[in-house]
């Protein structure tokens, strides 16, 4: 496209160049280009101004550039200014002298010697051709005289004679109006004689003749006489008959002599063509000015338009560099910039395109690098979420840096909000967690060998029941930030516990039930026979201390028998026979059953009809209840004005929907130092009691996947709390997923 | 902070208008150029065998740059243009053109006026320029159109003027003539109708 356009350039001026010779050449008088002359000087302004356009357009965009403080844009103005300059200078000096040279070298050409010298050949010319002159003009007088002596009919010999004999080229007769009426020429091809002009007669009339010099086209300069005819003939009134008109003037032509006419000619043109140059000095002078400052300013602006063009082409490059180190700076590595050739700015412009290429074949390799990091981290992260196990990472300062799902959930609490806290600090605000964090601050505080583990195995107690958790430890050796730091991985052991716990009562019951069961019977037999051999033989007192006592060991084996049944029941793990159920509608059964007007304890209901629906054993369910409400009621036994209220909730949870049941009293609550194990079999405040009725609901609880604690009410007495996940196929699987929470 | 005033650019174009006018008006002033007025004395077109002819007289006032110039030997051109033209709504249609040269020169040594008809390379020769000037002024019986050319219902003009032919005067004279008609152009046209 640039190549295109300083081809057209390029030439244009040499058309211009071209045009402006020709021109030049016309002025100076070549007549092969002189009607071309004015075409010639319109082209050339013509172009001219285009190129002055031009070139002012190119100076405007730069003087914008510079004012923008574009790239580049300085050094091209002052690498312009310095070619112009350069190129100025000199054509402006040869300017100045060429014009000088003109003005006095056209002068120059002009002498008053030569003028004088030219008018007095003029003047010498005329004076020698005087003298033929007044010859000619007594010698036509006479002939006119002659004339009139003339018979008409002879009159057109005689002129034919005449001439022959004066040498004329032409004789005539004229008439009044300078008509011809007769006449003779040397020249017969021209059919009509040269007339003289109306102003010619009109002298001839007035003074009776004429005579000059005349140049007669082709002919040459003849000398032309006119004489009136009436003032040579005198009162001559015959009437010319012959002839068409009466005659009164007769005509001569006659050419110079050979020599004198061409040496008359010779002076003629010279003087002529001395007298036009001087006549055109002024404008010739303006002429070739106007010529040559045509020529000063196509150089000045071609040097200009050069100028700017070469330097905008030297400074291309280093424009593109400076912008190309932008767009690096700016963080565009991709950047190339066009090949500039193969000297020093080539040179840079490679070794820039070789430095941004190394840079982003550098970034790209950290990139790539950077992004399997990411995505080891990921793997890593999802690993971590994954894990059952708690996961949990503190700075050197003991402070937490990440934690993984598992650790929330066993931990119970929403840790996002925690980072950057010490556990104590977590710990003061979960109170729950006091235990932990004081366990586990020696190991974190201690300078440590990294590599060296730790373990530790803490209880947690907190609304949601006694927590097992099993914690190791291990200092983190990575130079990454933070340097340093732990890592501590947790553990819930409550449920494995719990369960050992659970199978180990189980088959002491079992046994217990088993061999205990077993000689009861034989027992309860042998006193009733006992009873029926000897009670009729004994005395009415004996008799009677004897049935008081069978009947006391026939009671005592039943409680026993139906303790014993409690403890097989326990153990016994019944098939479940699950169906929908309505917790509302049982919880209204159970405590109706219990309602008792002349009791002193009040029972209450407060039910949410939202209840979600349960899938459960409607017995077993029944049973749990009953146990609850009775231990409420024993609770209560003791204070006067007592309530116990059965309240159901519907809890949303995690975005699910919890039914949740309650079984609170006004009673003294639960003892401190057994609340964490009421739910254990034989664990009994009660002098009669089996410490299996809440051993009992847990167990039913838990083969509903729900679960259940105990809690002391702020405003006094014990609650149980018992939460059923809704009936969802998937959810009831998903076992490990079954909540675990400590409720906050 | 410096502060540009971007240039009004309505007010540079009037300058610059008025800087040429200026330029023109001194450049005429300065260095007056040869040129010709000219004046009708008659007109006349007649129809003859069919054939429209014109006879006019014009007066030729060449300026005194133009008779300087004669004076000092150089030639002079007159430029005689005649145009048959037919009216039209918009612009009239030019039927005819013809153009008539007569060259001027003075004769140093008889001192002489030589006019000659570019045409014949017929000379004639007058003791004085007015003399000289009628004859490059008259035109007689000049062949205009023949009458069958003429589409009948038409209005036809007949127009006429004189000028000096520039291209003829020595290429240094041109540049100042030609700004000088520049500066005087105007439509010196004669014309009238052609009746039928
Ligand atoms: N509502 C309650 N208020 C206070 N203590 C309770 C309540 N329910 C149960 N307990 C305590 O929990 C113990 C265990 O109860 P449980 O398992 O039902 O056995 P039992 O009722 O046979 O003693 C009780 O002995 C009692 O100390
Ligand atoms: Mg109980």
């Amino acid at each position: 496209m640039s190549r295109l356009n300083s081809g057209l350039a390029i030439a244009a001026l040499v058309l211009l160049l071209a045009s402006l010779w020709l021109m030049s050449n016309a002025t100076q008088g070549s007549a092969r280009f002189d009607r071309l002359y004015s075409v010639l000087l319109f082209i050339n302004v013509a172009g001219l101004l285009t190129l002055a356009l031009l070139i002012g357009h190119n100076l405007y965009r730069l003087l914008r550039q510079m004012r923008e403080r574009q790239a580049g844009a300085r050094l091209t103005g002052r690498i312009t200014a310095l070619f112009v300059a350069l190129a100025v200078t000199p054509v402006i000096v040869v300017y100045a002298f060429s014009f000088q040279f003109l003005s006095r070298g056209i002068d120059t050409w002009f002498d008053v010697r030569i003028e004088q010298a030219l008018d007095d050949a003029l003047d010498l010319g005329r004076a020698s051709l005087d003298a033929r002159m007044r010859d000619l003009l007594q010698r036509t007088r006479l002939l006119a005289a002659d004339l009139a002596e003339t018979r008409r009919g002879d009159i057109a010999l005689r002129l034919e004679d005449e001439r022959l004999a004066a040498e004329a080229s032409e004789l005539a007769l004229l008439g009044p109006q300078g008509r011809v009426v007769a006449y003779s020429t040397i020249e017969h091809t021209e059919l009509v004689p040269d007339r003289p002009s109306e102003a010619v007669l009109r002298l001839a009339r007035q003074t009776g003749s004429y005579i000059d010099l005349d140049p007669i086209g082709d002919a040459g300069l003849h000398i032309r006489v006119v004489v009136h005819l009436l003032g040579a003939a005198g009162e001559d009134t015959r009437p010319l008959t012959e002839l068409s008109e009466e005659p009164r003037f007769l005509q001569g032509l006659f050419p110079l002599a050979e020599r004198v006419g061409r040496l008359a000619e010779s002076v003629e043109s010279a003087y002529g063509q001395y007298h036009e140059l001087v006549y055109l000095r002024t404008p010739l002078k303006l002429s070739f000015i106007l010529t040559l400052s045509l020529v000063l300013l196509l150089s000045l602006f071609a040097a200009v338009w050069v100028a700017l063009f070469s330097a905008r082409r030297l400074v291309a490059p280093l424009r593109d560099v400076a912008l190309g180190t932008r767009a690096v700076a700016a963080g565009d590595y991709a950047t190339r910039l066009p090949p500039a050739g193969k000297e020093e700015i080539g040179f840079l412009v490679a070794s820039f395109n070789e430095m941004t290429r190394e840079l982003d074949k550098a970034r790209n390799a950290t990139r790539k690098s950077q992004r399997q990091l990411e995505e080891q981290r990921g793997y890593l992260e999802a690993v971590l979420e994954r894990l059952s196990n708690g996961v949990l990472t503190l700075d050197q300062q003991g402070r937490l840096h990440t934690a993984n799902q598992a650790a929330q959930h066993i931990l119970g609490i929403s840790l996002e909000d925690h980072h950057g806290h010490t556990l104590s600090a977590i710990a003061a605000r979960h109170s729950h967690l006091l235990v932990l964090a004081e366990r586990l601050a020696p190991h974190l505080t201690e300078p440590m060998h990294p590599g060296r583990d730790w373990r530790e195995q803490v209880s947690l107690s907190g609304a949601g029941g006694k927590r097992i958790l099993m914690c190791s430890g291990a200092r983190l050796s990575g130079a990454e930030e933070p340097p340093g730091g732990h890592v501590v991985v947790f553990d819930d052991l409550t449920e494995l516990v719990e369960a050992q716990r659970k199978a180990a009562w189980s088959e002491v019951a079992r046994r217990l039930a088993h061999e205990i069961k077993n000689p009861l019977t034989p027992i309860q037999l042998s006193a009733e026979r006992l009873r029926k051999k000897y009670l009729d033989d004994m005395g009415r007192e004996e008799g009677e201390l004897l049935d008081r006592l069978t009947r006391t060991i026939v009671h005592q084996v039943e409680s026993m028998k139906a303790m014993v049944n409690a403890f097989s029941d326990y153990a016994r793990t019944p098939q479940a026979r699950p169906q929908r159920l309505d917790l509302n509608t049982l919880a209204t059964d159970v405590v109706e059953l219990y309602r008792d007007e002349r009791a002193r304890t009040r029972l209450a209901t407060r039910l949410d009809p939202e209840l979600p629906a349960l899938e459960a054993d409607i017995d077993r369910i029944r049973q749990v209840l009953h146990n609850l409400v009775k231990n409420a009621l024993e609770a209560c036994a003791e204070s006067a004005d007592a309530c116990v209220e059965v309240r159901t909730r519907r809890v949303v949870q995690r975005d699910r929907c919890v039914a949740e049941l309650r079984v609170a009293d006004t009673g003294p609550g639960f003892p401190a130092h057994t609340i964490d194990r009421v739910f254990d079999p034989y664990t009994t405040s009660k002098s009669k009691g089996t410490g299996l009725g809440l051993a009992i609901v847990k167990k039913i609880v838990e083969e509903h996947n729900g679960r259940v604690w105990a809690e002391n009410r702020r405003e006094g007495g014990g609650c149980v709390v018992m939460q059923f996940p809704p009936p969802d196929p998937a959810a009831a699987g998903a076992d490990t997923d079954a909540p675990r929470r400590i409720a906050p | 902070m410096r502060s540009w005033s971007r240039p009004d650019p309505t007010r540079g174009a009037a300058a610059a208008f008025g800087l040429c006018l200026f330029l023109i008006s001194a450049a005429d002033a300065w260095c007056a150029s040869p040129a010709l007025e000219y004046s009708v004395r008659h007109v006349d077109t007649r129809l003859e065998e069919e054939t429209w002819l014109l006879d006019a007289g014009l007066d030729l006032e060449p300026n005194s740059e133009s008779r300087e110039a004669l004076e000092s030997g150089v030639p002079i051109t007159v430029l005689l243009e005649v145009q048959v033209t037919r009216e039209r709504v918009f612009r009239d249609e030019r039927v005819r053109n013809m153009r008539l040269r007569y060259r001027i020169k003075k004769h140093a040594l008889s001192k002489r006026y030589m006019v000659t008809y570019a045409a014949s390379g017929k000379t004639r020769t007058y003791g004085a320029l007015e003399d000289a000037s009628a004859s490059a002024g008259t035109i007689r019986e000049l062949a205009l159109i023949r009458n069958a050319d003429l589409i009948p219902d038409h209005r036809y003009r007949v127009r006429l003027r004189a000028r000096l032919d520039i291209d003829a005067l020595p290429s240094p004279l041109r540049p100042l003539a030609w700004l000088g008609s520049l500066w005087r152009v105007r439509d010196d046209w004669y014309s009238w109708i052609l009746t039928q």
